[in-house]
């Protein structure tokens, strides 16, 4: 299976896109994961600072007691007054903050009655003192209250250290998940130049096999160029020599069938009888070297692939006339019949008369040849479809047939029939046989033409000739 | 009869085989071994028919064809053509050229002079000049 460019282009983008998805999915998880634990470590932080401030508090007012009772000056009392509420505040906010740490939150609660109970002693030794010093100083000596303080004291630094604990985790759990946080833009960046750069090196490939795909297209066409340049040239060598030949043969011919012919009709003086068949043979003769001339031209030209045919629409029952008015002193000579079934509908055919006729004409030949005595029929008609079965598009066209009740054909002779240079072996009359390239010239013919040409025979009983032609030929180079 | 032919063609010897069968039927013959003679008779002299030679040397017959016919002298006349027809394309070539008709090389003696008369007589049931 192969991918286009398109395919894996797409591919690698989707990819590319998914993973990307993907990662900030992640990446934003992290991120407000991070912001949590910010919160949480600020969280810590306000706890531990209140804890301070209520130690702070408690202190004042120890203070404010301290310096009450040695002076007995009620400004020293200034701490105490305040520090109730404010302890006081401290504490509720602590309560709020440790709400979701139920260990702490217990610390705190079980804390309040020492608190209380450290309060009230304050108060009653401050009003002691206002009725004596000694007195508050027995209260003290007794150590009731100092032992409540170192309790508070212990209680609150428990607390204390517990928050610290857990601010130091989240400290740790913080810069974890920046760490985190930072490998995935680290990973993302590098998946994003990877896949891009993996992606340009795929199309760079696909583009470099291109060019190459291209080059050897360019080159091919270029060598292609020169072969049918080539070849044009060659074509043309063929030609001009052909035409050449074929000029050069028939001038010599003019003058020798010409002067014989006018000699044989004694326009230049009456002849005795052996002059007159003497002459006559000279005239045979050269007639037959001009049919062997147009035989070897045309064959030349089909082994040189320069035989063309000119179509033209031409009124085929004319051109059947003319041949058999050509055969008939042939046919009348052997005592034989010409029977002629010509269809009223055959009209024109679009076809090279010139090629067609010669055809006929051979074929007629090779009928009154072999056959000794009976009749040739050469009949013409129409048909709706000359193309071998199994062909794509009926060709509506002409069938003609010439049969004979001459010798026939032998089967090994029959598929030799169309072959150049193959003669049937005929015995006494050889010499004036014709060339053994006609039937071969009207195969190719009727090739070019767009038709067929194929033979039956039953050996002693006679031959059936064949010719198909399309209505519109068109010349097949 | 003694209508006038002009012969255009080159080789001598098929100059003398055509003249002497045209005038042994009652023909007048002019010949003249090239087109520029030839085209030079034909305005000079009157002709019945032109019997031109397609292979000619230098100017070849199908500018001879289409010299006579762009001269009102000789636009009416009837022509010929002779050829070896060698190539496919030569008998629309010929036509195109203004040729009424053409004769193939070697000629037959025994029907040559039928054709001719034949042509004459297309020309003047065509009405002639």
């Amino acid at each position: 299976m192969s991918f286009t460019l398109e395919n894996k282009v797409t591919a690698g983008f989707s990819v590319a896109l998914l993973l990307t998805l993907i990662i900030s999915a992640v990446s934003w998880r992290s991120n407000d994961q991070q912001s949590r634990e910010a919160d949480w470590v600020q969280h810590t932080q306000e706890v531990l600072a209140r804890l301070e401030a209520l130690l702070s508090s408690i202190t004042d007012g120890e203070t404010g007691q301290r310096g009450f009772i040695i002076t007995g000056d009620e400004t020293y009392l200034e701490p105490y007054q305040t520090y109730r509420v404010k302890a006081d505040g401290e504490y509720q906010a602590l309560l709020r903050l440790t709400a979701n740490h139920p260990l702490q939150h217990a610390r705190l609660t079980n804390l309040q009655p020492l608190l209380e109970a450290r309060a009230s002693e304050i108060t009653k030794n401050i009003e002691l003192r206002r009725q004596g010093f000694e007195v508050a100083a027995q209260a003290i000596r007794s150590g009731h209250g100092k032992a409540l303080h170192d309790q508070i004291r212990y209680r609150i630094g428990e607390i204390e250290a517990t928050e610290r604990d857990l601010l130091m985790h989240r400290e740790i759990d913080a810069k974890a998940s920046a760490k985190l946080s930072r490998l995935l833009i680290v990973l993302r960046s590098l998946l994003a130049v990877g896949v891009i750069a993996v992606a340009l090196v795929i199309i760079h490939r696909d583009i470099a096999g291109r060019n190459q795909v291209k080059e050897a297209l360019v080159n091919a066409n270029a060598q292609l160029q020169v072969a049918t340049k080539q070849a044009q040239h060659a074509d043309r060598i063929k030609s001009a020599f052909l035409a050449s030949m074929s000029h050069e043969l028939r001038t010599p011919l003019n003058s020798i069938i010409g002067f014989s012919g006018i000699l044989f009709q004694e326009l230049a003086g009456p002849l005795n009888t052996e002059q007159k068949k003497q002459l006559g043979m000279v005239r045979d003769s050269s007639r037959h070297l001009l049919a062997l001339v147009n035989d070897i031209l045309d064959i030349s030209k089909i082994e040189a692939n320069q035989l063309k045919v000119s179509p033209i629409p031409f009124p085929l029952t004319e051109s059947i006339h003319k041949v058999v008015t050509l055969i008939m002193p042939l046919v009348e000579q052997k005592g034989l019949a010409l029977h002629t079934q010509i269809a009223p509908d055959l009209g024109e055919l679009v076809a090279d008369p010139r090629r067609v006729e010669q055809i006929l004409i051979n074929v007629l030949n090779n009928a009154v040849k072999f056959t000794e005595s009976g009749r040739i029929t050469l009949s013409a008609e129409r048909v709706a479809d000359i193309s071998p079965p199994g062909a794509a598009a009926p060709t509506p066209g002409v069938r003609l047939q010439v049969s004979d009740t001459g010798r026939g054909i032998r089967p090994e002779d029959i598929t030799e029939l169309f072959q150049p240079f193959h003669q049937v072996e005929n015995g006494l009359t050889r010499s004036h046989d014709g060339t053994g390239l006609g039937l071969a010239i009207s195969h190719r013919l009727l090739a070019l033409m767009g038709g067929q040409i194929y033979a039956e025979s039953t050996h002693g009983k006679g031959s059936v000739f064949t010719l198909m032609l399309p209505l519109n030929g068109r010349p097949l180079l | 009869m003694n209508e006038t032919v002009l012969l255009i063609e080159d080789n001598a010897e098929n100059r003398y085989l055509t003249t002497f069968l045209l005038e042994k039927s009652g023909y007048s013959v002019m010949a003249a071994p090239d087109g520029p003679h030839g085209l030079t008779l034909a305005q000079k002299q009157p002709v019945d028919l032109v019997l031109l030679d397609i292979q000619l040397p230098g100017m070849d017959g199908y500018a001879v064809a289409r010299a006579l016919r762009a001269n009102p002298l000789t636009r009416d006349l009837s022509i010929v053509a002779v050829t070896s027809y060698a190539m496919a394309g030569d008998r629309e070539a010929i036509l195109a050229a203004g040729c009424d008709g053409y004769l193939e090389k070697p000629i037959d003696p025994e029907t040559f002079v039928a054709d001719i008369a034949g042509f004459l007589q297309q020309k003047s049931s065509r009405g002639g000049p």
